[in-house]
């Protein structure tokens, strides 16, 4: 039997905070497989521990033990600066809260990943983005300018323009009504077909997309759901 | 990184006025430094023109009680090229402006045809000044300033009345800095300058080329009231006395760039804190940490180009003003002096442009640092709170602190290393400002919460809070203060140490001085006259004079006043036995800058010379004096007559009688005195002139701190805009849950209230030490004066008040904009 290709592995990833005097275990133990090329939807309350997973996953945070393996590299094992570059070429984010920088336009955020990777082409690349997330008429407007839905939508063009071979979504549809959360959704799961994508929300709307569901409870996956 | 650039400028763009008054701040700290450097390069330009104007290629020049006489001996009996000189102060009628009018003899200036001045002038101008009664030359400009063409009239004003003029010839001059020296500078025959100006006979000086072997052979022929100087000796004694002067005026410069600083700092730190987000987006997308610290070091090296150059205008424009000032206080500290010259100095482009980018650049460092801090974790927690480094300030703090305390204690003369040991203690101090507020804070707090309640505990926490911004602000304006503090402190110590000599050594009731004391001697007539005056108890006489000392020239004040007189000098040191005795016998006692520059002490043997004599005296004391940084030797006027046998009298001190009236026995002394250029002075017109003077000498410093200040005022202002920017949120849902305009005014205004109180009390002491420091390290070391600490509480009070007022007064606008701003906008635009 033919094993399917991981982008992403966790191995006894453990992750604590502390606040004041106490300490509490975001993630205990966590070990997961996420295949290459699937929607991974992992699930889970508010404070179960789920962006700090994508934190870990991304490489701006640091597990206080076990590895996180992002594209057959393991984070721990790299410099501060060689995961910022991974992140800047194989990694794209998306926020509940959009994130777009508000003094650039729609064009400029959109091309921001292109102009740090330093590929040619730029503008005909982030047109073609923009068209398929239909937001090709919205070039040169300021992000104060659109809808949530709109904001959302810019903030995927920018995750992929780049095309990484992760995309890391934080409740995208978090911050919007059902419909515009459906709207998303439909998009988002277009223009990242073939891609591996690690998306966390409590929503059943957006789990539904999933090819594999995790749900996060008390620092682990409960397991057989995916 | 272009892009991530572009969004940085654009994102402070948004925020106008902040950028505008750290541009301003920069601004006024660069224009307060080029300012000085230009007036202390103008003045440094001014003697160097003015030596080459008048002396050309003389080498030498003689000064004194001269003689038409003396000058034709000179040239007739020694062969020697002499070319004499009349000049003196005008004014022109037609623009009230003061000119001085400048004799020469153009027969005798054929000796000198390669002095430029007269190259430019034709044969028939020559011939026409000399032979027509009052025609004068002038320059280009001048000629335009006054509107007058060759051959038209002009009058200039004289006490004893005005003098028509007509206009012979229009120089021009071969070069600008030559045009500046000459600018409202009359040229005219030296027999129309001796008739207007009222020296028939005499002359105000003697240009002469000589060589050493000359000059020594002159020197023993000349009479005693008259001096024979080297004009390089002459314009570097010049430029070296002024030195101290001009470098104290660097310092306070400084101070206002180092107010600008912190400006610099509160805003870059802020505007990094406001864009956390901004660089959180971009590290998650793989900016990498140095582009995020370009940014922030390439808006600081924008920040700093914009407001060097605007600096440079308005430094050039406030240097017109600084010069008028630097000019008068050269003129009551050192010497005659008028600023003919005003230059832009390549080196002081340079300073402004090093001390406004570097500035800029070096304050926006720990911003740099501090979005170094920043990790894109935060983009997915709310918490934005940046723990307060206190601690780490504080060490650091201590640290400066004692490198300063170190360099001041350090065996020296310097006096840049003592500013600069002053500027690490108070740089070290205001380190530990934010500890000290903290702890301020925390004492003042229950009271703030007692009396003003809810809105109280609000501007407690939000103090709290935001202590990061706050302390910066309160560091700006607390160096503001502590500069008034200090300086004021000096300063008002030093004009009671003045008030207090002058009441200790004018003891006449009236004085008769000589206008100068080598010209001319006051007659023995005169004393006699006074002597024989009804009201007149005693009359002591003395004489000021030039004499070579271990150091060069010396002014020595030879007086006979009485012991009861002597008893009016404050000792600093003296010898253990009976001084008046001493005195009497034969020893001097010199002032303490003269002991400071010569390094005497007591017991020390002082060697004086007239050329012709020489002697060694001891010396008995070392006294306060103020009259000059300079210094002065006094000796009895009987051991003057000893040693250089010269019986001049250039003033005479009038002792009224116990029931006299002094103001009817002036009338009496007036009457007596037939002297030519005596002057008569009460004891009260000195006194209050003294301190005129002393006033006028210090209108400067008073200046460049009002200037410092406004940069604080600026800091003030810029952290309180940022503040507003932080709580608009939250005063927002205040107004929405029912909080009203003056509430939110009130509470704004509780705030900079209590910015403006922490800044005077953090102030108080460090403005205490800043003052200590000046009196016993700067003064001591520019000017060889010391004097002692007089804590004025009205001083400290005023320092109190203004924190208080210029920190409420600068809450206005924000106070204002916070309270008219639409809750719904605020609350929208933040979402």
């Amino acid at each position: 039997m033919e094993h399917a290709e991981t982008s992403v592995s966790l191995n006894r990833l453990n992750k604590s905070f502390t606040e004041g005097d106490r300490t509490r275990e975001v993630l205990v133990d966590l070990n997961a497989d996420f295949e290459a090329g699937k929607f991974h939807v992992i699930l889970g309350r508010s404070g179960s521990g789920k962006s700090t997973l994508l934190n870990l996953v991304s490489g701006i945070d640091m597990p206080d033990s076990g590895t996180v393996q992002v594209a057959g590299t393991i984070l721990n094992e790299i410099s501060e600066r060689e995961r910022t570059l991974l992140r800047r070429k194989s990694i794209g984010f998306i926020f509940q809260f959009f994130n777009l920088i508000p003094s650039l336009t729609v064009e400029e955020n959109v091309m921001l990943p292109l102009e740090l990777l330093k590929i040619e082409n730029r503008l005909d690349r982030v047109r073609q983005v923009l068209d398929e997330v239909e937001m090709g008429d919205r070039m040169s407007s300021y992000p104060d300018a659109l809808s949530g839905g709109e904001q959302q939508r810019i903030a995927i063009a920018r995750a992929v323009v780049h095309e990484p071979e992760l995309i890391l979504a934080d409740e995208p549809t978090g911050n919007l009504d059902d419909t515009t959360a459906e709207q998303v959704l439909k998009i988002l799961t277009g223009i990242t077909h073939q891609r591996t994508v690690l998306l966390v929300t409590h929503s059943q709307e957006a789990a539904r997309k999933a090819d594999c569901k995790w749900t996060l409870r008390s620092g682990k996956f409960e397991p057989g759901v995916n | 990184m272009k892009l991530l650039l572009l969004a940085w400028i654009r994102e402070s763009l948004r925020r106008p006025i902040l950028l505008i008054l750290s541009m301003l701040g920069v601004a006024l700290g660069v224009a307060t430094v080029v300012a000085i450097d230009i007036a202390n390069e103008s003045a440094r330009r001014s003697f160097i023109a003015a030596n080459e104007a008048v002396a050309g290629t003389a080498t030498h020049r003689l000064d004194g009680m001269i003689t038409d006489e003396l000058y034709t001996r000179l040239r007739l009996e020694h062969g020697l090229q002499a070319t004499p000189v009349v000049e003196g102060g005008v004014r022109m009628r037609k623009t009230d402006e003061k000119a001085t009018l400048y004799g020469v003899d153009l027969l005798a200036e054929q000796n000198f045809q390669s002095n430029p001045i007269w190259n430019s002038l034709g044969m028939d101008v020559a011939t026409e000044l000399i032979s027509q009664p009052f025609t004068i030359i002038l320059t280009e400009d001048t000629a335009t300033e006054l509107d007058l063409k060759v051959g038209e009239t002009f009058f200039v004003s004289m006490p004893a009345g005005d003098v028509e003029m007509t206009v012979a010839g229009i120089l021009v001059p071969s070069n600008p800095l030559q045009a500046q020296s000459l600018r409202s500078v009359l040229i005219t025959d030296i027999a129309t300058a001796q008739h207007t100006l009222g020296m028939v006979g005499r002359l105000s000086s003697i240009q002469l080329t000589l060589d050493q072997a000359e000059a020594t052979s002159l020197s023993s022929i000349l009479p005693d009231n008259v001096r024979l100087e080297s004009n390089t000796d002459r314009l570097n004694t010049r430029i070296s006395v002024t030195r101290a002067f001009q470098i104290n005026l660097n310092a306070l410069g400084l101070l206002s760039l180092l107010v600008a600083m912190f400006l610099i700092y509160n805003t870059t730190v802020f505007m990094v804190m406001r864009r956390r987000r901004l660089i959180g987006i971009a590290r998650c997308m793989g900016a990498l940490r140095g582009s995020v610290i370009s940014c922030v070091l390439i808006e600081a090296a924008i920040i700093g180009c914009i407001a060097t150059v605007a600096g440079f205008v308005l430094g050039t424009q406030l240097s017109n003003f600084l010069l008028a000032l630097v000019e008068r206080s050269i003129d009551s500290l050192y010497f005659p002096f008028e600023a003919s010259v005003r230059v832009v100095a390549p080196q002081t482009i340079a300073t402004g442009v090093a001390l406004g980018v570097c500035a800029t650049i070096l304050s926006a460092i720990p911003a740099a640092r501090e979005a170094l801090q920043v990790s894109p974790v935060h983009l997915t927690h709310s918490s934005q709170i940046v723990p307060t480094r206190t601690f780490s300030l504080t060490v650091a703090g201590v640290a400066v602190a004692g490198m300063g305390t170190v360099a001041l204690l350090v065996e020296s003369r310097s006096v840049v290393l003592g500013f600069a040991g002053i500027f690490l203690v108070i740089v070290g101090y205001m380190l530990t400002v934010p500890f000290l507020i903290a702890s301020v804070e925390r004492f003042l707090r229950p009271a703030v919460k007692k009396f003003f309640g809810v809105q109280g505990i609000l501007v407690a926490r939000a103090f709290s809070v935001s202590l990061n911004k706050t302390s910066i602000a309160i560091v700006a304006l607390s160096l503001a203060i502590s500069a008034t503090v200090g300086m004021g402190v000096m300063i008002g110590s030093f004009r009671v140490a003045v008030d207090e000599w002058l009441g200790s050594r004018l003891t006449g009731d009236i004085y008769v001085t000589t206008s100068s004391e080598l010209r001319q001697s006051l007659r023995e007539a005169d004393i006699d006259r006074l002597e024989s005056l009804s009201e007149v108890d005693l009359i002591g006489v003395a004489r000021w004079v030039r004499l070579r000392g271990p150091r060069g020239e010396t002014r020595v004040f030879a007086v006979d006043y009485g012991q009861e007189s002597f008893n009016g000098f404050e000792f600093k040191e003296k010898i253990s036995g009976d001084l008046w005795t001493e005195f009497e016998a034969g020893s001097v006692i010199v002032s303490e800058p003269y002991a400071y520059k010569n390094q005497l002490a007591v017991n020390d043997n002082l060697a004086l010379s007239n050329g012709d004599r020489s002697v060694e005296l001891p010396i008995a004391g070392i006294y306060y004096d103020y009259s000059s940084d300079q210094g002065v030797v006094t000796m009895h006027r009987e051991t003057y007559l000893k040693h250089f046998n010269d019986s001049t009298i250039t003033t005479a001190a009038v002792f009224a009688s116990a029931n006299a009236n002094v103001d009817r026995l002036a009338d009496k002394v007036r009457d007596a005195v037939e002297t030519e250029e005596a002057r008569i002075w009460r004891n009260r017109e000195l006194h209050e002139t003294s301190l005129a003077v002393f006033d006028q000498t210090f209108a400067i410093t008073g200046v460049l701190r009002t200037l410092a200040m406004i940069v604080a005022l600026i800091a003030v202002l810029s952290a309180l805009a940022t503040l507003q920017i932080e709580r608009e949120r939250e005063l927002a849902v205040l107004r929405a849950t029912g909080f009203t305009t003056f509430g939110i005014w009130r509470s704004a205004s509780v705030e900079t209230g209590i910015m403006g109180l922490l800044a005077a009390i953090i102030s108080l002491p460090i403005g205490v030490v800043m003052a200590w420091l000046l009196i016993w390290v700067i003064n001591q070391r520019s000017f060889g004066w010391t004097m002692q600490l007089q804590l004025d509480p009205v001083t400290l009070v005023q320092a109190v008040a203004l924190a208080f007022v210029a920190a409420t007064l600068a809450g206005i606008i924000p106070a204002w904009r916070l309270a008219k701003r639409v809750p719904a906008r605020s609350l929208q635009s933040l979402d």
